[in-house]
């Protein structure tokens, strides 16, 4: 597994994934986005780690397809937010690679890209 | 005199833009029908591993799905799923893993193959039965590495006689100039009665790229087997094909050029991050996939139109955006005619031959109108 983790304290990051987390209406402070239409791949490889992390945060995932984000996890799932439009790649959270964002208390951003 | 100036200036606007309008829809000219495929709760629409088959009269395109664990087989004439072939996922017989591409060589011999690798792919017949395990042995005499396979639409794996014919993508650094040279083979064959992979070495990168720094998709080339010993290559910067007969060991050059474009690209100083990839893909032409109608004996390459707005945007999925044209060329490569097929409307990656014509797929990323339950056919003629 290859990642690396830094601590941001950028404003304008926080403010998306508060717009974000306005527009899905969660209150979870850890996200992780994934792009399924990128890599063919990625519904396959992260199935997994993506099921593993509802346990601690909320799933955003990216598809334009619904039949292919409710295969690889299941849509009606209360933390699972399927973001048909692309909200999260405009607002510029949600990259080639799953993406975990965790929102601290005093409004500082950690972030860790997540590549098998 | 002021009602004379209107008029004018309105016929000029027109003349604009009916060129333009004009140009956009020519395609339907050639349009000859629709095909709607009937899609399950279980099939995405996206297609991205399938491939044209013909079987006798009977045409169909089939596709690998990854949902169901299946290759399923659609009929063309109707658009009805006739046969769905499901395969192991697991067990000594299952294919395990992530999987890239497929090829249905026969209804005895289909191949689903693991990304990356050609050992541990998996050949299965039409009734899901598990047929062999893939196991191949290298040539030892040549060092080429790891046998990166992989079987796309634009340049699919076949099996012609006993030999499957494929590519690989390189491992290596491929922003270090010095590897993009004439020494490491791109094509490679796969005995299946010797179990054994022979490395072809008339496929290398073309001299105009090499020693140079280009962005990755500009190494992804395109090729049409014609025979065991003939194919044909296009390269997204080179406006000539290049013709290869493997046995006579000739190599040719067949000019195949675009009459909205000009081939003349410049090579990266310094290795690019993604953004200045995508911009230089996106912002520029690029030739695609190259295609022989045996029905028609016509050749078709495929030419990206650049975007004009770049900015923010990724090869994927922002390819879907541009244009794209067609050009028609017959079978001693003289030029017919380039149609121009508009942008967010067709899938520019899976484009097929079928008896009635060039195959388009209406499942563009960014048509917001698709139906997820139906993936629409669009057949054109592009002789007459």
């Amino acid at each position: 597994m290859h990642s690396y983790s830094c601590k941001e304290s950028y404003q304008n990051k926080a403010s998306r994934l508060k717009q974000l987390q306005k527009k899905i209406e969660t209150k979870e402070t850890k996200l992780l986005f994934i792009n399924l239409d990128g890599c063919p791949s990625s519904a396959t490889i992260y199935q997994d780690f993506a099921k593993d992390f509802l346990d601690s945060g909320a799933v955003v995932l990216v598809s334009k397809n619904s039949k292919k984000a409710n295969a690889f996890l299941d849509l009606s799932h209360p933390n699972v937010f399927y973001d048909r439009k692309n909200i999260s790649s405009e607002l510029k959270l949600a990259n080639d690679l799953p993406t975990v964002y965790q929102i601290n208390a005093d409004n500082t951003i950690d972030s860790l890209i997540v590549g098998f | 005199m002021f009602k004379r100036k209107l008029i004018i200036i309105v016929t000029f606007i027109q003349s604009c833009s009916q060129q333009i309008t004009e140009t956009d829809h020519l395609f339907m000219n050639h349009f000859v029908e629709e095909v709607g495929l009937v899609l399950d709760d279980s099939t995405s629409n996206e297609f991205i591993y399938s491939q044209y088959f013909r079987d006798g009269n009977e045409e169909f395109l089939i596709s690998l799905n990854p949902i169901t664990h299946s290759i399923d087989k659609y009929s063309i004439a109707d658009g009805t799923l006739s046969k769905r072939i499901k395969f192991p996922t697991e067990g000594p017989e299952g294919i395990n893993s992530v999987m890239q591409g497929f090829t249905y060589a026969s209804q005895d011999s289909i191949f689903i193959f693991l990304k990356g690798s050609l050992r541990g792919s998996i050949i299965i017949n039409e009734k899901g039965e598990f047929v062999k395990r893939l196991n191949p042995s290298v040539d030892k005499t040549a060092h080429f590495g790891l046998v990166n396979h992989v079987s796309t639409s634009g340049n699919p794996t076949r099996l012609i006689g006993n030999r499957l014919h494929f590519m690989q993508y390189p491992l290596f650094d491929v922003h270090n100039p010095s590897n993009i040279n004439s020494n490491y083979p791109l094509a490679l064959e796969y005995d299946l009665q010797k179990d054994e992979i022979l490395y072809d070495s008339l496929l290398t990168f073309p001299e105009s790229y090499r020693d140079k720094i280009w962005p990755v998709y500009d190494l992804v080339f395109s090729r049409e087997i014609i025979s065991d010993s003939i194919y044909i290559i296009s390269w997204p910067l080179l406006d000539s094909l290049k013709w290869i007969d493997k046995k006579n060991r000739i190599t040719k050059n067949i000019l195949a050029k675009s009459q909205y474009f000009s081939g003349e690209q410049i090579p990266f100083s310094i290795p690019p991050n993604q953004e200045e990839e995508n911009k230089m893909v996106l912002g520029k032409f690029r030739y695609k996939q190259i295609l022989f109608d045996p029905y028609r004996k016509l050749y078709y390459r495929i030419i990206m139109h650049p975007l004009k707005e770049t900015e923010n945007k990724t090869f994927i999925p922002n390819i879907d955006e541009q244009k794209f044209s067609i050009l028609v060329l017959d079978e001693n490569f003289k030029f017919k005619k380039e149609v121009i097929f508009p942008s967010n409307t067709y899938s520019p990656f899976n484009i097929f031959i079928g008896k009635s014509g060039v195959i388009l797929m209406k499942n563009n990323y960014f048509d917001e109108d698709v139906n997820e339950d139906e993936l629409v056919l669009h057949v054109f003629n592009l002789e007459k």
